[in-house]
């Protein structure tokens, strides 16, 4: 008798990690299934090592799954994005990576709005995350083999084209210098080996473009900030920001990380010593990787894909969620004042019987009187 | 009362007739003068002012026509510096610097568009309406109080785009500049649900994209998350 009791109890004892997942994973494949995507074991695979990865974070951090503190919408939000994608956080090398992130949010209690700091958790996509993105959807692939890491000292000898015919590039690494090039000999679902390269130099783009971030709040005492700069202070510091951007370019990647003038404006990452030739690696495998084209075959995947992977996108969505409707903006108390009527912005503003007839005199003083309309020096708007 | 006449709305050019029943202005110009006449029953002359909020042409294609027809013109420095033009009816006007022209109360408020110096136009009339007006812009700063009448652009869903993308009825590099330029649906929701939406008549939705957007969807979409009129012109 006793022992029955036991075993009963046994049966539906769960850990907490278990009971984690009977929470998430239904609502998972609920909403995968709402968008057409029918879970595979791989992806469920993929969801519970997610789970296991997000819990480890927790666990270091101290929090726990229940506390109120923790903004569970990014945990679901994360699951969606492992298992549409098929990415595996137990994999190794690791294809994704979790941390925490304290953010301001909007809670409402009882009908009030307040402010509360909150952990979110954030994902990342590591290069080898990416290269299984790539195996799992890029179109016409069928397999991405192991990638070279060509290093200053290798003996390389780039591939040749005759016609269509292509003679593979040959390798002989040394094991000394620098990484100068990482190549991808992918095979195609044709049978073809295509062979991808992305050189180090042109690592400087990516440089580029982490400087042109880290700059955009950067006004060089030329205004309080961004948002209070006048017109012409915009072109100043715009002026500013053009100048150390060529700068970083004619220096190119290596002697512009070593420059102190313009390395104030690159993160600790790209600096330091013992990140710099990870992350220029990173940087080489991206820029082959994320080129090659993938088929999703899915809009929801395909959109999943972009807010994981696209660093363009993760930069503006920072930008709006902490700048977007922030500060409250309403008329001096004054407004509207029925004495004040017709004042203008800076002058009376008679607008009244003058109106009833229209005026053919003056002419507007254009500075190209041949065109009509607008067609003057305004530029035209997106065509979409 | 608030009275809104969307005369042309999109990228081909934008144009919109707003009236307190006594004082009726010209949102942008961005349209042939002709059909602004004709949006306007040819009564041009009770046109108080026309606010211009940026420099592209589909918002201020005809500003020399109604600058012509001795209608005031108000728009920021930036803007007015881009054109080019000298007029005695161009009106510099600075954000967050209100006016007066009419019965409105006009407050301009910086946005975030890809041109010199983009403004969008807080409006308040004596009976204590409000309308917000703000188009191309891919987020807001600001947050408003007793809002009666919004126009908004919602200029594409991200969903939409991307489908059109992996279609290849868009090309990628389109989606960059829209994400820094114009407001998407998801950021014109979280924009409606940041704001103190109680005294809200009338939301108009701007804009749309003739390739990346779904009308019915947008409507829908917003009246189910505001409970509120939805227009999309």
């Amino acid at each position: 008798m006793a022992n029955n009791q036991v075993a009963e109890q046994d049966s539906t004892f769960k850990t907490g990690l278990a009971k984690v997942s009977d929470t998430f994973y239904p609502m998972i494949e609920q909403q995968l299934t709402g968008n057409g995507i029918r879970m595979d074991d791989y992806q469920k695979t993929c969801v519970m090592n997610a789970i296991a990865g997000i819990n480890t974070v927790l666990d270091t951090k101290g929090i726990s799954w229940g506390s109120p503190e923790l903004d569970r919408n990014t945990v679901t939000d994360i699951l969606l994005k492992v298992a549409a994608l098929k990415l595996n956080a137990s994999a190794s090398p690791r294809e994704v990576y979790f941390q925490t992130r304290k953010t301001k949010k909007d809670v409402y209690t009882d009908g009030r709005k307040q402010e509360v700091w909150m952990k979110q958790i954030e994902m990342g996509i590591e290069g080898d995350g990416n290269d299984a993105i790539l195996a799992n959807f890029g179109r016409d692939v069928k397999t991405v083999h192991q990638f070279w890491l060509i290093r200053e000292g290798d003996d390389f000898v780039y591939p040749r084209y005759k016609g269509i015919e292509v003679a593979p590039p040959e390798w002989t690494p040394k094991g000394s210098g620098k990484v100068i090039r990482v190549v991808y000999p992918i095979t195609k679902i044709n049978g073809e080996v295509e062979y991808y390269i992305a050189e180090r130099e042109d690592v400087v783009r990516n440089l580029i473009a982490h400087a042109k971030q880290n700059m955009m709040n950067e006004t060089f005492g030329i205004a309080q900030d961004r948002y209070k700069a006048t017109p012409d202070q915009k072109k100043q510091i715009d002026a500013k920001k053009t100048e150390i951007l060529r700068k970083i370019e004619e220096l190119g990647l290596d002697a512009a990380l070593a420059d102190e003038d313009v390395a104030t404006y690159f993160s600790p990452a790209w600096k330091d010593p013992q990140s710099r030739e990870s992350m220029i690696t990173r940087k080489m495998r991206n820029n082959v990787v994320k080129k090659i084209p993938k088929d999703f075959g899915n809009a929801f995947v395909s959109m999943t894909y972009d807010d994981a992977a696209d660093d363009d996108y993760k930069r503006v969505r920072k930008e709006i969620n902490e700048n977007a409707n922030q500060e409250l903006l309403d008329f001096e108390p004054s407004a509207p004042d029925k004495n004040e009527a017709n004042k203008g912005p800076s002058q009376i503003i008679d607008y009244g019987n003058e109106h009833s007839k229209e005026e053919t005199n003056p002419e507007p003083e254009i500075i190209d009187s041949t065109q009509q309309t607008m067609d003057i020096r305004g530029t035209d708007g997106p065509s979409w | 009362m608030i009275e809104i006449t969307a005369i042309a709305s999109g990228s081909k050019g934008n144009c919109y007739r707003v009236t307190d029943g006594k004082t009726p202005l010209l949102l942008e110009c961005g349209i042939k003068y002709r059909d602004i006449q004709k949006g306007f029953g040819f009564r041009m002359s009770d046109v108080a002012g026309c606010l211009v909020t940026h420099e592209h042409g589909d918002h201020c294609k005809s500003i020399k026509d109604v600058l012509k027809a001795g209608i005031d013109v108000f728009m920021s420095s930036g803007t007015a510096d881009t054109l080019g033009i000298h007029h005695h009816r161009m009106k510099r006007v600075k954000a967050k610097e209100q006016y007066q022209l009419g019965t409105w109360t006009i407050l301009p408020f910086d946005v975030q568009h890809d041109v010199s110096e983009p403004l969008g136009f807080l409006l308040a009339n004596q009976e204590g309406e409000k309308l917000l007006f703000a188009t191309d812009t891919y987020y807001i700063k600001y947050k408003f109080q007793g809002l009666t009448h919004v126009m908004v652009e919602c200029n594409y869903s991200r969903g939409i785009l991307l489908e059109n993308i992996v279609a290849g009825r868009v090309p990628k590099v389109m989606k960059q500049r829209l994400e820094r330029s114009h407001f998407s649906l998801e950021n014109v929701k979280d924009f409606l649900l940041a704001n103190d939406l109680k005294k809200v008549q009338e939301i108009w939705l701007l804009h749309l994209s003739d390739s990346n957007s779904n009308e019915m969807q947008f409507k829908q979409e917003v009246m189910e998350l505001t409970g509120k009129m939805v227009f999309v012109p």
